[in-house]
């Protein structure tokens, strides 16, 4: 599993949801964390961060900049291209999943979730990237 | 006084006349059509459609086909045809020449086919409204949502068309209006402010005693994940629905009004912390998605 030092970016257009995305981390053991309400202001986030930031947790639909949007961003950038990116959705269509593997995402997860379940993908991610 | 029977066959209510309908008994008439429409309206009845069979028992008569038209127009807002067999042609010249064909479609015998019926009577087409396989999804949503969400356990109460005239208030809702193939309209999520601060207390872990402009955006996510579950399913059941964006809609009392030819399907859900409904509207019917 993760450090639960390392800090998390947590990329919501909604407020309640990056609140409950935190709760949720904070449920798992981690303590550290950076907000953003799209996929920009993500980015900002990460640049200015260097590598501070261990993990991100963007939502998939944000207005402006999508979580794809800055999934490649992420990719682009040679320094960040093994940072743990989950991403978290209502509606994941096939297409979307495809599109999102094929950006490089380490993994996703569809809301409603559990702490439980968001533990467990978390895990699969750290594994994925660890193995 | 007339002897009237009334049956349902399948998803439509048949109201027979057994003896000659006239001015003399027609009053009587339009009181047994509102009985059935009364009937039809009730949540759940699963009616889409109420025929008048008169058949060799009707006599020409203005003043019932007025009352019965006026029937018609206030069971249209419900989502509900009236169909007229058995219209002889005086009648139906007099529907035709001042309107009220409008409100009374007029069948034959071989209109009621299921397959006619569907292909030339458009108000008679399977109405969104009482169509549960479109309803379920957003039922189960709901209960979904706030289960894992907010480790909630809601119970759904009866389904209920909104009536237009009576006022249904909330003081925080989330909307998403949906245009497809298959259906155009809204979802709503409505709550009264106590209910939807003990959702959010539950779903943040904190205690939340007034909602914040911070916290408002709350309503649209839970509708987001209920429209969500919704649309995975009915997609796989061959409608089209489209990614949708939620809007809020935020203040005291505040009615939500949709402004919709269809009718309005209210699902009323009960939870530890308090009532709420979600309302699913309608402006074209499913039957258009093929």
């Amino acid at each position: 599993m993760f450090d639960f030092k390392t800090k998390v970016l947590v990329v919501d257009d909604m407020m309640t949801m990056r609140k409950f995305v935190m709760k949720t981390c904070k449920e798992i053991g981690f303590t550290d964390f950076v907000e953003a309400a799209d996929g920009a202001l993500g980015w900002e986030a990460i640049n200015a961060s260097g590598s501070a930031i261990g993990l991100v947790i963007s939502d998939w639909n944000m207005p402006n900049s999508t979580g794809v949007d800055l999934l490649r961003r992420v990719r682009g950038d040679s320094r960040f291209k093994n940072l743990p990116f989950l991403l978290v959705t209502a509606e994941a269509e096939k297409h979307q999943i495809v599109e999102a593997m094929q950006a490089g995402v380490s993994g996703y997860v569809i809301k409603p979730f559990t702490t439980d379940v968001l533990k467990q993908k978390l895990e699969e991610v750290h594994k994925k990237l660890s193995g | 006084m007339a002897k009237f029977n009334t049956e349902q066959a399948g998803n439509s209510l048949v109201v027979r006349c057994e003896d000659h309908l006239n001015h003399a008994n027609g009053q009587e008439g339009i009181e047994i059509i509102q009985g059935a429409f009364d009937r039809a309206k009730i949540s759940g009845s699963g009616i889409i459609r109420i025929v008048l069979d008169l058949r060799e028992k009707f006599e020409f008569d203005h003043a019932f086909l007025r009352g019965v038209s006026r029937v018609a127009l206030e069971m249209r807002k419900h989502g509900i045809a009236l169909l007229a067999l058995g219209v002889p042609p005086t009648a139906r010249n007099l529907l035709k020449e001042t309107g009220m064909d409008s409100a009374i479609r007029v069948v034959t015998l071989e209109d009621l086919s299921e397959k006619k019926a569907d292909a030339s009577a458009p108000a008679a087409r399977k109405s969104p409204a009482i169509d549960v396989a479109f309803i379920n999804p957003f039922l189960e949503g709901v209960l979904h949502v706030l289960k894992v969400q907010c480790s909630l356990d809601a119970t759904g109460k009866p389904l209920a068309l909104k009536d237009p005239n009576q006022r249904y208030t909330s003081d925080i809702a989330g909307v998403i209006g949906i245009v497809s193939k298959s259906f155009s309209g809204s979802v709503s999520i409505c709550f009264p402010s106590a209910t939807f601060l003990g959702i959010m207390s539950r779903m943040l872990g904190e205690e939340y005693t007034e909602i914040t402009r911070d916290l408002e955006d709350g309503a649209g996510e839970l509708l987001n994940m209920i429209f969500g579950h919704a649309k995975k399913v009915l997609n796989e059941k061959g409608y089209t629905l489209d990614k949708a964006i939620p809007t809020i809609v935020r203040g005291d009392n505040i009615e939500m009004r949709q402004i919709s030819p269809g009718p309005t399907v209210i699902l009323p859900f009960t939870s530890p912390v308090g009532d709420f409904r979600v309302e699913v509207s309608v402006d074209r019917p499913f039957s258009e998605k093929n």
